[in-house]
């Protein structure tokens, strides 16, 4: 068993580790701070906040020798018998002058800067810093320039960490950014005309642990302390990158990566980044509507009920059949429900898989530890990312719900070309793409005598349909799905549904009679994994937080976990 | 001590030593031909390891000792030789290469052979233009000559010689710095472990040598390793070429023993100070090491005793003397603008040290100084550098030695500069005065904003 | 109420994440570098790929790539950064990351002949510093600008390693100056301006 020192304590690490320093001090509940370090990115320590006192233990006499110098802990493996010091007076000192020296060219702008309430420099200034302020030459003054369409450098805020530019070198390999000229008049830079646009770009917004690397879309919109932040799933495609969603005021304003190391590592893709805006879409589906005759009407949900099922009741005792179709943007709990409430409609029934949008093809950054690598790589476990070309998030889940009560997973088409073609079409939908569903499709569901939607956009089947019901979006509901991987994953709602919206949890309850709502989707999944085999895993609705693995074991990752400050700060005060 | 005998220098004045030709008419290439021919690559590693010749670039690490730490299974070995001699008043190195460049290729050979490096690539700073011209014709004579190239005299050791040039940039004498320079990259030093040896120019083992030292490698083989020990003083053995330049009568490079005076280099070679003056102080060996004084100059300059007058060291052993009438002010001005302008710009402490300390002393120096500047340089300077661990590289140590080194050596003299030495216009405002003496902005009086009254005030609180 | 009118219109919202898609489309570099005329003649090109051999990466070919660019046009134009990385397949941000760390090379022209002053210890203490300000009065032009008629560009530079003719100078053809003084500084200049010698001039 490998023990390591900390502060005059002894920690037995964790099996198979490969920490440096800092990632052990962490684990072990000690805060080491770090600016240009990055759990994904080569070291090149250059910011020198996280120095420390380092030595080892010798394993015979126990004799302990110290370094004479500080040590960037970013650089320091924590092996058997290494021995940290961070809370010595050497270290806090140093700690003081390196936070003078990285705001002595620094802006006081803070009330105008995007990144004040999750910034580096403010938080290791008042943990850190000193009180006085020394330098009392002219600083050095830099411009404001932009990046891209989506992203904006501050120049003068920049501390020069240099981590934008190893991702865009060592994760996505476009190399778009550089740092220009050299010493204290050094700065990131695009080359003229060649702007940072690669899938991946958003994140070095993340990464930069100052104000400045910004993203336009967010820039002085919300103040960072008034966003409350969800855990989230991206339902852009089939990976299932972790988010947070963060909301205020009704409206989600941003999303940000969350760590997964068996999904998406540290990043999300911008397609995913912005997807946010669909779910503040002023023109989404809400309320509950009846044709009659040519025209919708908005009904009291007492009197949609009561007509539904009336008339559901009467088709059924007639021999009608039913087909459920069920989108790929459901949740699984929303598949498990809709498909148990068609099944215990009649045994006449059938299930359908909504159409699964694909566009182009897979996209996958496959960082290794040579390309590109500007510093140390010895600590690094380099894990790909994927974009992928199936945009809706849980076909697996649904195909999972549905060859439970099936024996094989039928399309949408298929199911629509069989010769005894259904009278009933319950469409269960979710997507926030309008045309998920083609012309075509949607004649040839109109064909049957009777057809419920229960959607979220104002779509050309919601103009037709008989019974229309608006439900929570991806943004307003909580559950789970599973990705490309058979990772089943759990996310929670990042907004309230909107007035005269519920989820479809409840409405699928309603409809089937096993609860009233609110219905909590966790006892939903409870009931699911005691019925359906892929799932028995997931058993009394727990789900660990990376997700659960359902084709198998994970191998086990001992870095992970390891949330790195700059890209989240402030998640744990949630 | 026998009578010294140079033997870098000895072909210096033989304007037709460039030709291959010559150089083997005077014994060149033999104690190549001797390496290849009849010891085993490891023999010459142990051989230069007994005669404890330690690098020449600055650091004065052990040759023979870097080359072994080559690992023993490598696939393929680098050999970089450091050219890019930047260190100001440094030029001992041009001269190597300009005055015999095949005594520098014959090292390089050797140096290669022992190392079983097959490439190697010779960094010239740019502004070597003669030499690289020289350097170029020479390897390809010595290609022609069978020196270099496939099987090497029979031995089966193939050797290529490539020479990349530098452009503009002090740090890429730092290896790491200059290993990423020859990469294609900014020459931004790397954190070390792993270290060269083990992982170098493309992250294949690598060994940086300075010009000089594969230059004394063929007269260790020639003449043997007991002879190089009979040179020099304890723990720093052979002859060093030594450079002398600034107020002195003669600008020079000499072969000399380690361990020779700065009295006796200016005036024995130097011709003493010039104008008839007397000296006052002296740079060691390059403006890094900081500075002696004029006490001091009876320490002999080799890499053990010159610490002891609390200079980093030996360095390039580049000796810049300054006469009496110099100001020290202007030293540290001329040092601190070098160091800002070269900082690469890479760890915090070197980046933004070496810029706030040129302002400060360009600010002393104008005339508004404040008796703290020298107690904020020396806090500044005490905390960069590799010797309290706060960067990667020794630039900044070396840019902190010249301030350390004065401010223990010259505080009166500087003391008094500010003080007689006044100059309102260059002064900060009292604004920042204050805010620097650790004023509230809140607390601030206005009068703070007129000039004069409020810097009586401000000074008044301390 | 719960239930609530929708009471919007029936007419499709746009598809956000569409759009996005659009926006984010790249520019294709490659096709509209290939449609602007090369710099890089070929013979310069064949020079630059003939330095690839010699290094176990490509990118290592950089800086002698932008001394071959550099020595061409006196300068190295942001198209020939764009080129140069075309022919080491890195990115043209790598390549002018590369450039700007190097005092080296300048993106405007430069005149005919560079001349550097020397400012560092051993210079400045036999007054280098005072010899570049005499130079640029002389030529009427600031450190780092070039002549009015184009034929000279003058510089500071720190240590050029010629301490043994300091105060020193040093022209970008080789050539070497000092000790100087002011009227050396003079006589220095009208050599210079007569143009650059060739290197077995020197």
């Amino acid at each position: 068993m490998a023990t390591i020192i900390i502060d005059g304590q002894n920690y037995e690490l964790p099996e198979g580790a490969k920490f440096n320093a800092i990632q052990a001090a962490r684990h072990f509940g000690i805060e080491i701070p770090y600016y240009c370090w990055h759990p994904a990115l080569s070291v090149v320590a250059n910011c020198r906040m996280c120095e420390i006192e380092v030595g080892t233990r010798d394993s015979a006499t126990g004799e302990i020798k110290m370094l004479p110098r500080v040590v960037p802990g970013c650089q320091t493996p924590a092996r058997d018998g290494t021995v940290l010091v961070t809370n010595s007076k050497k270290v806090l000192d140093h700690r003081k002058n390196i936070m003078e020296l990285l705001l002595i060219n620094h802006p006081l702008d803070c009330p105008v800067c995007d990144q004040a309430g999750e910034c580096g420099l403010q938080d290791y200034s008042y943990s850190h810093g000193r009180a006085e302020h020394r330098f009392v030459e002219e600083r050095n003054v830099k411009p404001r320039k932009d990046m891209s369409e989506l992203v904006v450098l501050n120049t003068d805020r920049c501390i020069m960490c240099t981590r934008c530019v190893r991702f865009t070198r060592e994760i996505t390999g476009t190399a778009e950014l550089q740092v220009m000229r050299r010493g204290d008049h050094g700065e990131i830079a695009i080359f003229p005309d060649q702007p940072l646009d690669n899938p991946l770009a958003g994140n070095v917004v993340d990464l930069c642990p100052v104000g400045a690397l910004l993203d336009k879309d967010f820039l002085h919109n919300q103040r960072v302390w008034f966003l409350s932040k969800h855990e989230g799933i991206c339902t852009g495609c089939a990976s299932g990158c972790n988010i947070s969603s963060e909301e205020n005021a009704g409206r989600v304003w941003r999303h940000k990566p969350r760590h997964n190391p068996y999904v998406n590592d540290y990043w999300i893709c911008d397609e995913g980044r912005y997807s946010y805006k669909a779910a503040n879409d002023p023109n989404l589906l809400g309320g509950l509507y009846i044709l009659d005759g040519k025209d919708h009407h908005e009904v009291p949900s007492e009197r949609f009920f009561h007509r539904l099922t009336e008339d559901l009741t009467y088709r059924i005792l007639d021999k009608q059949s039913i087909l459920g179709v069920l989108s790929p943007y459901l949740s699984l709990e929303e598949a498990y429900s809709a498909a148990a409430l068609v099944k215990q409609l009649t045994n006449r029934s059938s299930l359908a898989l909504g159409p699964v949008p694909v566009v182009g093809a897979d996209q996958t950054f496959a960082p290794d530890k040579s390309a590109g690598r500007s510093g140390d790589t010895s600590f690094l476990t380099p894990r790909p990312f994927t974009i992928s070309a199936e945009k809706a998030p849980n076909r697996r889940g649904v195909e999972l719900v549905i060859e439970h009560f099936e024996k094989q997973v039928t399309g949408l088409d298929d199911a629509l070309a069989r010769p005894d073609s259904p009278e009933i079409v319950m469409v269960f939908g979710g997507s926030t793409d309008a045309a998920w569903l083609t012309g075509d499709q949607v004649a040839a569901i109109r064909r049957a005598q009777r057809v419920v939607l229960f959607d979220t956009t104002i779509n050309a089947l919601a103009d037709q349909a008989d019974y229309v019901a608006g439900v929570a979006t991806f943004a307003e509901k909580a559950g789970s799905y599973v990705n490309r991987n058979d990772r089943l994953q759990r996310f929670d709602a990042a907004l309230a549904p909107r007035e005269g919206v519920l989820p479809l949890l409840d409405v699928l309850a309603v409809l089937r009679g096993t609860g009233r709502a609110p219905i909590e989707s966790r006892s939903v999944l409870a009931e699911a994994a005691s019925k359906i085999v892929a799932l028995a895993a997931a058993k009394g609705g727990e789900i660990p937080e990376f997700g659960l693995n359902l084709k198998g074991k994970d191998v086990p990752v001992p870095d992970a976990g390891f949330q790195d400050d700059w890209t989240l700060a402030n998640l744990a005060s949630v | 001590m026998a009578a010294f005998e140079p033997v870098l220098t000895r072909n210096w004045n033989n304007p037709d030593i460039l030709s291959v030709k010559t150089y083997e008419s005077k014994g060149g290439y033999a104690a190549a031909r001797k390496a290849l021919t009849t010891m085993s690559p490891d023999d010459v590693v142990n051989l230069v390891k007994a005669s404890e010749l330690r690098g020449r670039g600055g650091a004065g690490f052990p040759t023979g000792l870097k080359w072994s730490f080559l690992p023993k299974d490598r696939q393929e070995t680098f050999m970089c030789i450091n050219g890019d001699e930047s260190e100001p008043a440094t030029f001992n190195n041009r001269y190597l290469v300009e005055k015999d460049p095949h005594q520098f290729i014959e090292g390089i050979l050797i140096g290669c052979f022992a190392t079983r490096a097959r490439t190697a690539y010779v960094y010239l700073r740019f502004e070597y233009i003669k030499a690289v011209h020289i350097l170029e014709k020479a390897i390809e004579e010595a290609r022609a000559a069978g020196h270099l190239g496939k099987n090497i005299y029979g031995s089966g050791f193939d050797l290529e010689i490539w020479c990349h040039r530098g452009a503009g940039a002090y740090i890429c004498g730092e290896e790491t710095g200059l290993i990423e320079s020859l990469e294609g990259k900014r020459g931004w030093p790397r954190i070390k472990p792993p270290f060269p040896a083990i992982e170098g120019a493309f992250r294949k083992p690598t060994v940086v040598n300075n010009i000089e030292t594969l230059a004394c490698v063929p007269h260790i083989v020639e003449r043997g390793a007991d002879w190089f020990k009979s040179i020099g003083t304890p723990k720093s053995y052979g002859p060093k070429l030594y450079t002398i330049s600034g107020q002195v009568n003669k600008q020079v490079c000499v072969e000399l023993p380690l361990g020779v005076t700065t009295n006796q280099l200016i005036e024995e070679h130097g011709g003493g100070v010039w104008k008839g003056r007397k000296a006052k102080a002296a740079v060691p060996g390059g403006i890094s090491m900081g500075i002696l004084k004029k006490e001091e100059f009876d320490v002999p300059l080799d890499f053990e005793e010159i610490r002891k007058t609390g200079c980093l060291g030996l360095g390039t052993a580049a000796v810049t003397v300054m006469d009496e009438t110099t100001r020290i002010i202007d030293y540290l001005y001329n040092t601190s603008r070098f160091f800002a302008h070269e900082s690469c710009g890479q760890c915090t402490p070197c980046r933004e040290g070496t810029g706030w300390l040129y302002k400060t002393i360009k600010r002393i120096r104008n005339g508004g100084g404040r008796i703290e500047d020298l107690d904020l340089m020396k806090h500044l300077s005490e905390n960069m550098g590799i010797t309290p661990g706060t960067t990667i590289c020794g630039l900044a140590d070396g840019a902190a030695w010249p301030i350390k080194n004065a401010l223990a050596k010259y505080r009166d003299e500087l003391e008094e500069f500010i003080r007689t030495n006044q100059n309102p216009a260059a002064r900060i405002s009292p604004v920042q005065d204050a805010i620097s003496r650790g004023a509230s902005p809140l607390a601030m009086n206005t009068s703070m904003f007129v000039p004069g009254i409020g810097l009586a005030k401000a000074q008044g609180t301390k | 109420m719960w239930w609530r009118c929708w009471a919007r219109s029936i007419l499709l919202p746009p598809n956000l994440t569409a759009d996005f898609r659009d926006i984010q489309k790249k520019p294709d570099m490659s096709q509209s570098s290939l449609a602007t005329p090369r710099l890089i003649p070929e013979a310069l090109r064949q020079k630059i790929e003939g330095y690839i051999p010699r290094y176990p990466s490509k990118k290592a070919v950089t800086l002698p790539a932008l001394h071959m660019v550099h020595s061409h046009f006196r300068c190295v134009p942001y198209q020939a950064m764009k080129e140069i990385a075309e022919i080491l397949e890195i990115s043209p941000a790598e390549v002018a990351d590369t450039m700007s760390f190097y005092g080296f090379f300048p993106q405007a022209p430069l005149g005919d002949v560079r001349v550097w002053i020397c400012r560092s210890i051993s210079c400045m203490l036999r007054g280098g510093d005072e010899l570049l300000e005499h130079a640029c009065r002389h030529l009427k032009i600031e450190p780092g600008q070039t002549s009015a008629d184009g034929k000279l560009t003058v510089e500071f530079a720190e240590c050029l390693g010629v301490c043994d003719h300091a105060p020193a100078a040093l022209a970008d053809d080789g050539r070497v100056y000092g000790p100087l003084d002011e009227a050396g500084v003079e006589k220095m200049l009208e050599e210079l301006r007569k143009g650059p010698v060739p290197p077995e001039e020197l």
